[in-house]
């Protein structure tokens, strides 16, 4: 809160009690100090003249001939133009004994088509001074392209070529595979990466493809072959499981018509319904501890699943994370680092999909305050699970979420991701035109329920990545029973080699 | 296929000049300078109702004596710590919305410091009042527990940011070893904790005096705001403000590698080895920078780069290449930095890279290679300009470079005026064989015995 607002706030309780005639009498004037020149500047300025609030762009939705849906946002701020084709299945669609398998396809994808080589596609692409990407999610794969707007036409080209002809080339996939594995072995080094691993596991269960390691296993990575690639490519690159979305300098009906082109001869296929076991029931919470003997800091997680997308509460469970943990002055890191000095930031996030939410607590604090971290960001949490938000903290977090939109939308890279992202989680594609009304109307009380439901760290598993030698008091805390998982999380248990992994194909 | 492709590659050329001669990105801007010396350029952008507000100081690590390593960076932390009239200024962005998402924040480098907030057009007011404080009013309200406290996070910084990321030890390394004490560079710009530590209430007062004022620094406002109302309000927060001592470059020599250094960097939370090939580079907006920055892209930026063919490619013994050409105020870098593909060793990644510098050290590039690398530097400038907080950056820094803030088209034509025969010749210049770092970065703990490879 500022100062200036403050204080006009109080002038008007106290005229409003009548009480500004009842203070005692000034003194005499000559006996106050001069007041400084610049004493103008103890208070915040008053506002300018508000003007029309920002409005986030909404797509126009059409579709083509095969049922492929095309989000278009026109924009001529600079000569560009984002095309963003989305695969609705991505490590969602990774069989059981194939973790890693949608990570494989989309490292393997823009490795070249069936008619251009990777160094003739790389060399195209670059001609054009256009980028493409492929990233693959949990729940899908997209296929990035940001180009100049007058190379549109042959970088759709590209991109088409990339999504329906890729090759698979064994080299190809071979030296992916083996990029693959020698990342797969640095993340093992890595403290954030080893923490963020365990979460996953805790999360969705060791069943669940969710809940392996990002990228996959050793063995898994090994186990995969070339047909599975092809397989998945053919199973899940349908138009019908797919969605163009589309932000930029372009004209609406002649992109249709050059979208349609490209991807109209798409063949429709169904695809199978994904038969994912269900997460994990809560059980005791436990505190997950992994040896790092030489790392100066500890990462931290408290981890929680939460709602989906499309639950009632989602909102407010935004909110209330926003207050908690998510502003430089929130709590945690307010706490954590302004107080104690301990890290150089705190944060909480919220992020939802389809089928569920999940609700963070990361941080990296020194070692040797490991335990006092944790024991504080408890009593953080516990007292805010209490649900005692403040008036002012619930606005700060209200006009931190709708102030940051604009920025958040300002390009059109973030703009054709985030209809993609609105679709894959059940939202409507108004979602962030309509939530400063939704926003507004949210209530306090509603926020410190969701507080209370959602937050309370009695039931978050923890994560404690960093130097077993400075977690002595751990047990005092009585979070619950703490689990060494060292071995298993740095690869170092002796778990035998599946028998049929084929070395390389 | 196999027609169609034949048909998209003349489009291609087509589309692709085009491109480079129909994109050219600029950045509209009017300036005015205060009589205390403060250069303010003014950019409108009305696409959302938003302004954004953006100081520059000319001064970074470049400006620190020997025993402060880090402190200016550790200065840039007490700048949100609260001024004489704003006691809390993250709370005050935060009750105007600014306080998510890097709406606002500050970073230090080599050469300068910059704040920076974006918040809400009418709020224009109300992030100058911040800035206009800090610049003149940070001491009054200084003190030891505000100052000990950063002293942690910044030490928290440097553990979280260096000591804890695969191969950060090797950046402080880099800085050691290419700007040995008393160079105002070493240990990098994050410093060491024991000199982070040693900063003293005196050390900040002193460094505040001496660079923090309106003649050592340049602010930009760009977004939706009244030109005229923008200026009102900069005179009003900033014109009484002195304007502060003249300000002193720095002016320190580059040290120059004379042989080859090899160094092993043990790195206990690698578990992969990287090689790392540094030679002495050049200063920002040197003539042989462009020519370099191609390079740079000719050896190590993208997929058809000599260096990714050859090793990611053709002889699988690296995961991941790059090269860089870092330019600072004092002298930069250029580095080459190869991640070992598991089963090879940076010995090998060393023999290869040689072989292709030496290849290019002889033949020099390819036309098509010269004018591909441009093409992505130039594409990289259009989209530069897409978003409000980068487009006032961008005009400072070309103000505190070039001393020209709307120094972007020729920026642009710098670089499309570079010729094969320029990196051919930044090869040999840049890149001599006989004097640069080598560093072999070594997992530090093996993994334990009986550990699957």
């Amino acid at each position: 809160m500022s100062r200036g607002r403050r204080l006009s706030a109080l002038a008007l309780v106290l005229m409003a009690l009548g009480c500004a005639s009842s203070k005692p009498a000034q003194p005499p004037v000559s006996a106050v100090p001069a007041p400084p020149p610049d004493a103008w500047r103890n208070n915040q300025p008053p506002a300018l003249a508000a003007v029309p609030p920002f409005r986030a762009p909404v797509p126009g939705q059409r579709s083509l001939p095969n049922r492929l849906g095309v989000l278009l946002r026109e924009n001529h701020a600079v000569p560009v133009v984002v095309v963003e084709l989305a695969i609705r299945t991505g490590v969602d669609g990774d069989p059981p004994d194939r973790a890693g398998l949608a990570d494989f396809v989309a490292a393997v994808l823009d490795e070249g088509t069936k008619s251009r080589t990777n160094q003739e596609l790389a060399e195209q692409l670059e001609n054009l001074a256009a980028n493409l990407s492929v990233s693959p999610g949990l729940d899908g794969i997209r296929l990035h392209l940001n180009c100049l707007s007058d190379t549109l036409e042959p970088a759709l080209d590209l991109l088409a070529d990339v999504a329906l002809n890729p090759a698979f080339r064994p080299a190809d996939v071979e030296r992916v595979r083996g990029i693959t594995l020698t990342g797969l072995q640095q993340r093992r080094g890595n403290p954030g990466a080893l923490a963020s691993d365990e979460v996953a596991r805790l999360l969705y269960g060791s069943k669940h493809p969710w809940g392996q390691p990002a990228g996959g296993t050793t063995e898994s990575v090994k186990s995969i072959r070339r047909q599975d690639l092809v397989r998945f490519h053919d199973t899940y690159f349908r138009p019908n499981n797919a969605l163009l979305s589309v932000s930029g300098d372009f004209e609406p009906e002649k992109i249709l018509a050059l979208l349609a082109e490209r991807f109209g001869a798409w063949r429709p296929k169904a695809v199978p319904p994904s038969r994912l076991p269900p997460f994990p029931k809560d059980g005791p919470r436990t505190v997950i501890t992994v040896d790092m003997a030489d790392s100066t800091q500890s990462q931290l997680a408290l981890s929680t699943r939460t709602i989906p997308a499309t639950s009632p509460d989602a909102l407010a469970l935004s909110t209330a994370n926003v207050a908690l943990g998510g502003l430089f002055t929130s709590r945690l890191n307010h706490q954590l680092r302004e107080v104690r000095g301990w890290t150089y930031g705190m944060f909480s996030s919220v992020g939802f999909n389809k089928r569920t939410g999940v609700f963070q607590v990361r941080g990296s604090v020194v070692a040797q305050h490991t335990v006092d971290s944790l024991k504080d960001v408890e009593a953080e949490m516990k007292r805010y699970a209490t649900g005692d938000i403040t008036e002012d903290e619930l606005q700060h977090a209200k006009e931190g979420i709708l102030q940051s939109l604009p920025q958040a939308l300002e390009t059109n890279d973030a703009v054709a991701s985030t209809f993609v992202t609105l679709t894959n989680i059940g939202r409507p594609l108004d979602w962030y035109a309509t939530l400063p009304g939704r926003l507004g109307a949210l209530e306090r009380d509603e926020v410190a329920r969701v507080s209370r439901a959602y937050l309370d760290p009695s039931k978050l598993p923890v994560v404690v990545v960093g130097p077993k030698k400075n977690l002595e008091g751990l047990a005092e805390l009585q979070l619950g029973p703490v689990v060494d998982r060292t071995a298993e999380a740095k690869g170092l248990a002796a778990r035998p080699a599946p028998p049929s992994a084929p070395a390389a194909r | 296929m196999r027609p169609r492709a034949v048909v998209v590659s003349l489009i291609l050329l087509l589309g692709a000049s085009r491109a480079l001669g129909a994109t050219e990105p600029s950045i509209p801007y009017q300036e005015f300078t205060l009589p205390n010396g403060l250069r303010v350029f003014l950019s409108e952008d009305h696409r959302a109702p938003q302004v954004t507000v953006n100081v520059w100081y000319h001064v970074g690590a470049a400006n620190q004596r020997p025993g402060r390593s880090g402190f200016a960076h550790l200065f840039e932390h007490m700048m949100f710590s609260g001024s004489q009239h704003v006691p809390d200024p993250d709370k005050v962005l935060a009750a105007i919305g600014a306080g998510l998402g890097g709406a606002a924040n500050g970073s230090t480098n080599f050469d300068r410091t910059n704040y920076f907030e974006t918040v809400p057009a009418s709020q224009l007011p109300t992030a100058l009042w911040i800035e206009s404080d800090r610049m003149g009013f940070l001491l009054p309200t200084l003190d030891e527990k505000k100052l000990a406290t950063q002293r942690d996070v910044v030490s928290n910084e440097r553990r979280q940011r260096y000591e804890n990321q695969p191969y950060g030890r090797a950046a402080l390394e880099l800085c050691d070893t290419l700007y040995p004490k008393p160079h105002p560079y070493y240990h990098c710009v994050i410093g060491s904790v024991e000199e982070i530590q040693a900063a003293s209430l005196e050390d900040i007062k002193a460094f505040f005096r001496e660079f923090y004022a309106p003649r050592n620094a340049t602010l930009a406002i760009v977004g939706d705001f009244d030109p005229k109302v923008a200026r009102e309000l900069v005179t009003r927060y900033f014109g009484d403000l002195p304007g502060g001592p003249e300000p002193k470059r720095p002016d320190v020599p580059q040290p120059r590698l004379d042989r080859v250094v090899e160094k092993t960097v043990p790195d206990p939370v690698a578990r992969i080895p990287q090689l790392q090939m540094v030679w002495n580079g050049v200063k920002p907006f040197a003539p042989e920078e462009a020519a370099g920055d191609i390079l740079s892209v000719v050896l190590g930026g993208s997929k058809t780069s000599r260096l990714y063919r050859r090793l990611v490619e053709e002889k699988q013994l690296a995961s991941g290449v790059y090269a860089a050409n870092a330019s600072l105020g004092l002298g930069g870098y250029f580095q080459i930095v190869a991640t070992v593909r598991d089963g090879h060793t940076v010995a090998e990644l060393r023999n290869e890279v040689e072989s292709v510098l030496d290849e290019l050290r002889k033949n020099g590039p390819t036309a098509s290679e010269v004018e591909r690398a441009k093409r992505m530097v130039v594409g990289g400038m259009v989209r530069s300009v897409e978003r409000a907080s980068g487009k006032a950056d961008q005009l400072n820094a070309y103000a505190f470079f070039t001393g020209d803030p709307g120094f972007l088209p020729k920026d642009v034509a710098r670089y499309k005026a570079v010729t094969p025969a320029q990196v051919h010749e930044a090869v040999r210049t840049l890149l001599p064989p006989d004097r640069l770092l080598v560093m072999d970065i070594e997992p530090a703990s093996a993994p334990a015995p009986g550990a699957r490879p």
